[in-house]
């Protein structure tokens, strides 16, 4: 498939479009937990339409061939268990009304998170 | 050097080389294996990376998601805004108000329009997190008989409850005759003049207001704990002010009257002096829900709170179809701002002779009412000067009786009567006690009554301004000093249109144009 982007260009468009896909979660995640702090004053779908264009252009790009895998390093853990918590943490707090029942959605998508993510990262290493 | 000349020399040098002691040849393979190593790293960190964007292209792409959260921020926390919503209700795409059945289709006309067919209509505000006043402007029809109005209410509990602001009374355009300051008008002038901060100070007065004013409780010196037992029949709904420290007990005995059909559950509820709720209780239906009079079986029910702060507790007894028939509390002080007196036959109970007892802080009266021939009856009354009697022979019309000042009784022969007022009323002398340094009371629509029994009346309220047979009414509601509740950043509202929930005005509309909604947040630059 011909690419697009290529080079300088290419390089561009990928960490344009991470950049913006960044941004997107979070700003979607934040009007999640505090509802209105972002949709009254920013649409998030006009956001979207632009995180899907630069998705796009991304695919179309050229992207460099990895000969060999990047390490794992304890960091790498360690970031993967924080996400791991705060993902428990924020489903707890959006599903606390449900009582007992919330704990146990929030520790499973809690362990679901951190093994999905080493298992991803495993991935790479191998 | 023959082949094992060589080879022991070969493990020689590997012994040595193992233990460092090589000179030169071993420390140079080291270097060259750090500067190796780190060359090596350099191709894995750039591996397939050829190419390695600038920082200051890296800058400008971060830019991005760090000016659009320094936007929510500044928006969020720094300016002030207002947010403008303007609901069209006679346009017929979008139904605003609720429930359906309580609203007419959208009726063309210039203006286009929509009536209120019932008393309670409501609709939903968005709030923005941080907001803290809440503007609305009506556009509507004057089509009130007369001494009714319009007004609306915010929700400021989780539980059905409404704080309400008039929107439009014919009879407030009479306030011009008091003296103001501010919302404050002086309707006894032999009070001073005084401004909203300084009314709270101000005791013993009367005042008549559609806000929610703070109350100050009096310390009450002859309160005991001793149990106090009211088996005097009483209707429906009713808020009582008891004077309590440490637990409060109560049992209550209830009976169905089952004259309309429904469930008839008795909420019990108790605050205290900061409307905060303390404990409630229900006492569920008697099997019963529908109509069918008869004598239904009494039902008790219980309510304890321990360890409560010396003070004033409301307690809020639910409107329901059926009778109180005993209230046992462990206070010796225990008032009520209405009695709805029942011991009568019409409600299958002994007519009982009832005495009740007030005390005046000014002349006033006693407002009486009745809706069944049953209640009529003479009633006596004794104050400290002065006795007599009262023909109270009118159904479905308040009767007034002029009281003087100073402590009364009222002698009743039989129930079937509300008997209200600005002040409270007890069933014993020692249960009698003034909850707060003033009183409280809602705005009556009756201006006469108004002079004669209130001192200050305290109200934001507008006259509202008239253009080509509509009128264009405004209120703002404080969120935080309101108190009002949002539920999902939206908050209730509620049209109150009492003349339209009576029989007698059954074919009165109330036709609405449009509502104008404003919704100011403050920011820390304001």
């Amino acid at each position: 498939m011909k690419s697009l982007f290529k080079g300088h260009n290419a390089v561009i468009v990928n960490y344009l479009f991470q950049t913006l896909l960044a941004t997107y979660l979070v700003l979607l995640l934040v009007e999640q937990i505090w509802s209105r702090v972002v949709s009254i004053y920013l649409n998030l779908n006009y956001l979207l339409i632009i995180v899907i264009i630069a998705g796009v252009l991304d695919v179309f790009s050229e992207h460099p061939v990895r000969t060999n895998s990047v390490r794992t390093t304890g960091k790498d853990y360690a970031f993967v268990i924080i996400l791991g918590v705060l993902g428990f943490g924020i489903i707890k707090y959006k599903t606390v009304a449900l009582g007992w029942l919330s704990w146990v959605i929030s520790v499973i998508a809690g362990i679901l998170i951190v093994l999905l993510s080493i298992l991803v990262l495993e991935e790479d290493h191998e | 050097m023959a082949k094992d000349d060589w080879e022991n020399q070969f493990k020689i040098w590997k012994k040595e080389e193992s233990k460092g002691k090589v000179a030169g040849a071993v420390k140079a393979p080291a270097k060259r294996t750090e500067k190796i190593e780190s060359e090596r790293k350099t191709v894995d960190k750039n591996k397939g990376n050829n190419i390695v964007e600038p920082l200051h292209l890296k800058m400008v792409l971060w830019a991005i998601p760090v000016c659009i959260f320094l936007y929510l921020i500044y928006s969020n926390i720094l300016v002030s805004q207002n947010f403008n919503y303007f609901y069209n209700i006679g346009n017929g795409k979008e139904q605003y108000l609720s429930p359906a059945a309580r609203v007419s289709m959208a009726i063309n006309d210039t203006p286009n329009y929509r009536n209120l067919t019932s008393g309670l209509v409501y609709f939903d505000v968005p709030v923005i997190p941080g907001a803290d006043k809440v503007n609305i402007q009506i556009r509507f029809k004057d089509n009130f008989p007369k001494d009714f109005g319009l007004s609306l209410g915010a929700k400021d509990q989780d539980v059905w409850h409404y704080n309400y602001h008039q929107l439009y009374n014919p009879t407030f355009r009479d306030f011009s005759g008091f003296d103001q300051t501010g919302d404050v008008y002086r309707v006894d002038n032999s009070k001073p003049m005084v401004n909203l901060q300084e009314l709270g100070a101000v005791q013993g007065v009367i005042i008549a207001t559609d806000k929610i004013l703070p109350r100050f409780m009096t310390y009450v010196e002859d309160y005991q704990k001793k149990e106090s037992v009211i088996s005097i029949t009483l209707r429906g709904g009713h808020t009582f002010y008891v004077y309590n420290a440490g637990d409060l007990e109560m049992e209550v005995e209830k009976q169905d009257l089952n004259w309309y059909n429904g469930t008839d559950e008795l909420d019990i509820a108790v605050y205290n002096i900061d409307n905060k709720l303390i404990t409630n209780i229900s006492i569920p239906d008697d099997g019963i829900d529908v109509a069918k009079k008869g004598i239904a079986k009494i039902q008790s029910g219980k309510l304890l709170e321990e360890g409560l702060p010396e003070g004033v507790y409301r307690i809020e007894f639910s409107d329901f179809d059926g009778l109180i028939r005993k209230i046992k509390i462990n206070t010796n002080k225990i008032v009520a701002d209405k009695f709805f007196l029942a011991d009568n036959s019409i409600y299958g109970v002994d007519n009982l002779t009832v005495k009740i007892y007030g005390n005046n802080t000014r002349e006033e009266q006693i407002k009486l009412l009745t809706y069944h021939s049953q209640g009529f009856q003479n009633i006596s009354w004794n104050s400290e000067v002065n006795q007599g009697d009262f023909n109270f022979d009118k159904e479905d019309e308040s009767l007034f009786m002029n009281m003087d000042t100073d402590k009364f009784d009222l002698t009743f022969t039989k129930g079937d009567v509300i008997v209200s007022g600005v002040g409270y009323f007890a069933f014993s002398r020692e249960n009698y006690f003034e909850p707060y340094t003033q009183r409280i009371v809602g705005m009556e629509s009756n201006l006469d009554w108004t002079k004669k029994n209130v001192d200050y009346i305290v109200t934001d309220y507008k006259k509202p301004e008239s253009k080509d047979g509509w009128n264009v009414a405004e209120t703002t509601f404080n969120i935080n000093e309101d108190n009002l509740y949002s539920h999902g950043n939206k908050l209730s509202m509620v049209f109150n249109v009492p003349h339209l929930g009576q029989e007698e005005f059954i074919n009165y509309t109330v036709p609405i144009d449009w509502i104008n909604i404003t919704v100011h947040k403050p920011g820390l630059l304001e």
